[in-house]
This record gives C-alpha cells, structure tokens and sequence, in this order.
C-alpha cells in the first residue's frame, strides 16, 4: 500500500501474519498494480463480473458508507481522482501542466454486488482506498490477542487504549476502537496550473472545495473514523454539526485554525 | 363359488383397486402442492439471501461505532501511534 505500518501488543507470529494481511490486501486492492485485482476489475468490460470474497467484503462495507454518507463517500470515483492526475503512485506524481481530465461524479447506486456478483455499467472505474486501509487496520488488531495498537497511513485502531498524536499538535488517549485523518495537506499536486488533491466530491467528480485542510475524527472502529472524517471534509462548513447528529468527536484543521465540535469538546476538554 | 360370491370379490377387488388409485392420487397430490412450496420457499430465500447480501440503498448496515476517548495528561502523554493524513 506504500505506507508505513506500526504495530504494538503483538506477538511475533501475530506480527506475521499482520504483515501478511497487509500484503494480501495490497495485492487486491492497489490501483498501481496491473495484477491487483482491482486493476484486472477496471479493466474488464463485461458487465457482471465475479470478485473474491475479500473484495466483495469490502465493497460491501465501502457501498454500506456510501449509503451511511448519502454518497459522500463513493467508491465510483477511480476515474475522477485519474483525471485530477492521480494515476500512478504518489511518490511518481510531478506537476502537470495538461488541464484535468474531465470530472466524473460518483454513481455507486449503479453497483449491483450479490453474493460475489458485481454488476456495474460500463465505464466505472472502482477505487476502495476510501475504506481499504482503515478496514485493513481494523482487521489486523483482530489478528492480535491483548491490548495492541496498529497504525497504517494515519489510521489507528486500538485495544486497551494507547495515546495518539493529532496533527499539528496535542494527544488523546484513545480508548478502544479507531481514529483517523482525512484531508488535502499531504496529496495534493498541481495539474493544469492549478492545485489538485485526492479527496473528490463525488458530486462534481473534481477535488473537493473545503474550508477544512485536515479532518480527524474517533470513531468505534477505524473504517468508522476514516469514512466520518472523510464525509466531515467533504461536507466543509457542516461537517461539525454532521458529526455531532452521530455522537462522533471531530477536530477540524484549517490553518493554524482548529475547531472542534461538540462531542469532542465534550469528552476532550483538555485536550480540545 | 357362485355366481354371487365371485361379483363380491371382484367388487371387493375393484374396491381395493379403487382405494389404491385414490391413495395413490391424493399422494401425488401432497407431493406436487409440498414441491410448489418447497420451490416457492427457495424462490424466497434465495431472493431472501440475494438481497440481503446485495447491499443497496440502506445505510443502516454501516456502523460508525460510538467514540471512545479521554484526556491524555502527564507521564502517559508521549504519543504511542500518531494519526495524520495519509
């Protein structure tokens, strides 16, 4: 997946097998591999298509937030972060002076998955890295038996509690479950002339226009903070309120400007 | 045997003939309704699992799951992991 993975609590066979699942889901999930089996998926024009019982797990997570997020969060949106540029792996991303391919708005109301049956209209190009990671994360902690962290990317989930450092600065104590970070302040690059990031708005298929840089949010499970924090930036000026209708604690970024909303001001007082 | 006695056993034996076929009917007749709801049932549950294994509109099934944190203070405020973008 091209990041870095921390471990904590475990043993060392769990340690290995971590580690193998870390490379199991690289090899289904990468858009930069031709062989993943994402990769072979967008590829492929038939209409209905038979996927693995990992992929269809998680695309069945990944179409269960799309619903939760009313879209937000979508994982149609592989053409549309191509055409912003990002088609290749980050660490090759230069500028571009070409303009933008043209936008490609999110439609995974379009998906049909039963089973291990994906149907899907032609053309749409998938991209689960808006749930893959932090899913990862959350099932390699059950890989371990004790109280244990793991850290991929930016995403913790938690045992048992551990501290965690928020951008910028200051710390939580996280006592079970999951948090994560979602913003525009570490892939961004310039296409056209202009600055592009990852994050589509699946509502006009380019990168989305937000207030926030940088959005965190604790959640009972990794892919539960990942998605809210994703729909909180998404969202821009009412992503505090979206969170607090959920009970989720969420730290906005924009800047040297920090907000937060209620919950986590609630439960974080001291460390707001 | 007179002429009476064989008509009775061949009524007897028509009986029996009778009773059999009827038997036999009303078992072909249990069977094809018990097949009409077996196919029905399968239809059902197969539509059944279809659709509850074919994540659609709801978004009931996604769980945030509820946020579990606390103030982090003194010696324990070294930071174990550190989230961040990614």
């Amino acid at each position: 997946m091209g990041i870095e993975v921390a471990v904590c609590g475990a043993t060392v066979g769990e340690l290995a097998a971590i580690r193998g699942l870390f490379d199991e889901w690289d090899r289904v999930f990468s858009r930069f591999r031709p062989e993943s089996e994402l990769s072979r998926l967008n590829r492929d024009a038939s209409e209905v298509v038979v996927v693995s019982r990992l992929f269809a797990s998680a695309l069945r997570t990944a179409l269960s937030a799309a619903a939760a997020t009313d879209g937000l969060v979508d994982p149609t949106l592989g053409a549309a972060v191509e055409a912003a540029g990002y088609d290749r792996d980050f660490s090759l991303l230069g500028d571009d002076e070409r303009p933008p391919g043209p936008p490609s708005p999110g439609k995974w109301r379009s998906l049909r998955l039963s089973e291990r049956l994906l149907s899907r209209p032609p053309g749409t190009v998938l991209d689960l890295n808006g749930v893959v990671k932090s899913l990862a994360v959350d099932a390699a902690l059950q890989l371990t038996a004790g109280d244990a962290f793991v850290s991929a990317g930016g995403d913790v989930a938690v045992r048992g509690g551990s501290v965690v450092g928020l951008p910028g600065d200051g710390t939580l104590r996280l006592l079970a479950g999951g948090i994560a970070t979602s913003g525009k302040t570490k892939r961004s690059w310039r296409r056209g002339g202009a600055v592009q990031h990852h994050l589509i708005d699946p509502r006009t298929g380019r990168p989305a226009e937000s207030r926030w840089d940088e959005v965190t949010v604790a959640a009972g499970s990794c892919v539960g903070a990942d998605v809210a924090a994703k729909a909180g930036f998404l969202l821009s000026d009412d992503g505090p309120s979206w969170l607090d209708d959920r009970g989720l604690a969420g730290r906005f970024r924009a800047g040297e400007t920090v907000v937060t909303n209620h919950a986590w001001r609630t439960e974080l007082s001291a460390a707001a | 045997m007179t002429r009476i006695e064989a008509a009775r056993r061949r009524a007897a034996g028509a009986k029996q003939i009778a009773a059999a076929a009827a038997a036999a009917g009303f078992l072909a007749t249990l069977l094809l309704v018990r097949g009409t709801h077996l196919g029905h049932a399968a239809t059902t549950s197969s539509s059944t699992s279809s659709s509850s294994s074919s994540t659609q509109s709801s978004g009931d099934s996604f769980d945030y799951g509820s946020t579990s944190v606390a103030p982090s203070s003194g010696s324990t405020s070294t930071p174990q992991a550190q989230t961040s973008v990614s």
